[in-house]
């Protein structure tokens, strides 16, 4: 069943703002060829990366090679962007792919230097010099596979739980308001966001436990395969299986669409059926997106909103210049 | 101050031939389109057009630019435009040498020589079980994972990447911000033009169809 929610549309706009159900999802323009490439990519991407990262040899799979297939594979999927787009509107500008550029150095040098102190490593590591955790080390005798989906599935659900937290407590959502400010959404717009908000959606529980370490590079690769596609403008032709399992550009829209009801859906990461698991899932997808109508947030504003903000709502309430209404005397 | 030497940076000027013997207000008016845009305003002075821009949507085509003038005499077009990105891309190789320097430096305060070297042997202490002392699961010996060996002494350990602040990230990206700038102040002008252009030839193209179609129209009565 699908049905449109119309919404004052903007002169960019070319399609539905909010489509609901899985039916009436765009499709893949172009020849057999290219529908065949797009209908199929996704699975045979995540087969292929489970595939090297579970046979590859040691030293063919170094962090410092991993790090430059993480690279390549955004490159490759920017380079997507531009043969399939999803939406017109959503297409980089040279501006946005230097803002987006910004926040992408931001996160790797500012956010991970500044709250180094308090981040996962340092959780975990106190967690594992508290508790003898080696009791957990029957983990390491599991299946890799096994180990690798334990591993994503907990980080992804301690994710779920963070994301879920900052759409309905306030002090949580002034962080997490900024990267809900996006018009668009394109390989990079995940590190769109301020500081507070992209360390506290960095947290992760997942590596509290031992793991082989083959099995952690492979929850890498769930990330990489399932993951990236959250903020990507890719038309793909998704099997309608999929959408049970994994996150999708498709879920991942309708989160950021300015329909209210949407935003409050799809908080999963790589999991969706974590969303399906907690009745929070919508399907469907959107293509007008942002807050307060669409209107653009600087990076000056993402930077200072999350306290400007409350400061604002502290002054309203409990400021000295608040108009009190007259009480007429009896 | 006279910044006439410099501002080629964040400015984009140029000229292009309209190619027609249009007057400016008729110009203008092919040209209207570039700017109803959301936080546009722009008003035409005889032969000038000028523009002021805030909060542009990534969707608007001319986002990248804040002000600027457009005039136009005998068929050229001068224009002569602002922009706070290009500006701003310009000077983050800046920014990014010294939070590089920065990040380094508040690495080195968090972990002196001696709490580095603490740290490392509470690690060692810290990773009790060993992947190469686990029996391998029976299904990955029947679909022949390789088994798990002992990490090479100083060599990376898979699934390990080394997160300490390097001055290398800040370099990577003061590169690719001048990059950036280098293709932006480029590529900028050349959409602009080529913008023009086309919304030039579009309004010919029409003006010329529509004259068609309004002789055919006299032909056929």
């Amino acid at each position: 069943m699908s049905e449109a929610i119309t919404i004052d549309r903007p002169s960019y706009m070319v399609s539905a703002p909010v489509t609901m159900g899985l039916d009436n999802l765009g499709r893949v323009e172009g020849g057999p060829a290219k529908q065949a490439f797009f209908t199929h990519f996704q699975p045979a991407f995540l087969l292929a990366v489970v595939a090297v990262y579970y046979y590859a040899p040691a030293d063919w799979i170094k962090p410092s090679v991993t790090l430059w297939i993480g690279l390549g594979v955004k490159f490759f999927m920017l380079a997507m962007e531009w043969v399939s787009p999803r939406y017109k509107s959503w297409q980089h500008t040279w501006k946005e792919l230097a803002c987006d550029t910004f926040y992408v150095a931001m996160g790797m040098m500012v956010v991970r230097v500044v709250f180094a102190p308090i981040n996962s490593d340092a959780i975990i590591t106190w967690f594992q010099d508290t508790f003898d955790l080696a009791k957990f080390a029957w983990f390491m005798g599991l299946p890799l596979l096994l180990q690798a989906f334990a591993i994503s599935f907990i980080g992804d659900y301690f994710q779920y739980w963070m994301h879920r937290g900052m759409h309905n407590w306030y002090p949580l959502w002034v962080t997490h308001a900024p990267h809900h400010f996006v018009t668009q959404l394109n390989i990079q717009k995940g590190s769109v966001g301020n500081p507070i908000e992209i360390f506290l959606i960095g947290l992760g529980v997942g590596g509290l436990f031992d793991f082989l370490p083959r099995a952690v590079l492979l929850a890498g690769a769930f990330g990489l395969a399932v993951g990236t596609y959250q903020h990507c403008n890719i038309r793909f032709n998704t099997p309608k299986w999929w959408f049970k399992i994994f996150n999708t550009t498709e879920h991942h829209s309708l989160h950021h669409a300015q329909d209210y009801d949407s935003t409050r859906s799809n908080y999963a990461g790589t999991w969706i059926f974590i969303d399906r698991m907690h009745g929070t899932c919508r399907d469907g997808e959107a293509e007008l997106l942002g807050q307060e109508g669409g209107r653009r947030m600087s990076i000056w504003e993402t930077m200072h909103y999350t306290f400007t903000e409350p400061y604002k709502l502290l002054k309203e309430r409990f400021g000295r210049d608040r108009q009190y209404a007259a009480v007429p005397a009896e | 101050m006279n910044l006439r030497f410099i501002d080629w940076i964040w400015r984009v000027r140029g000229t292009l031939d309209t190619g027609s013997n249009r007057s400016p207000a008729e110009t203008f008016g092919k040209l209207d389109s570039l700017f109803q845009e959301e936080n546009t305003f722009h008003w035409i002075e005889g032969d000038t057009l000028s523009f002021t821009k805030s909060r542009q949507r990534p969707q608007d085509k001319m986002s990248v630019f804040d002000s600027g003038t457009l005039r136009i005499t005998d068929g050229i077009l001068r224009y002569d435009m602002m922009s706070k990105a290009l500006l701003a891309c310009f000077l983050a190789p800046l920014a990014f040498f010294a939070v590089g320097h920065f990040g380094v430096a508040f690495d080195k305060w968090r972990n002196p020589p001696e709490v580095a070297a603490a740290k490392a042997e509470a690690a060692k202490k810290r990773s009790l079980v060993k992947a190469e002392d686990v029996p391998m699961n029976a299904v990955d010996q029947f679909l022949g994972a390789p088994t798990p060996e002992k990490p090479k002494k100083g060599g990376e350990e898979m699934g390990k990447r080394n997160r300490k602040p390097s001055m290398t990230t800040a370099y990577v990206f003061m590169g690719i911000f001048f990059a950036l700038w280098l293709i932006g102040r480029v590529l900028e002008n050349h959409l602009f033009r080529s913008r023009v252009r086309k919304q030039l030839a579009e309004g010919t193209q029409s003006f010329s169809s529509l004259n068609r179609s309004g002789m055919a129209a006299a032909h056929l009565e």
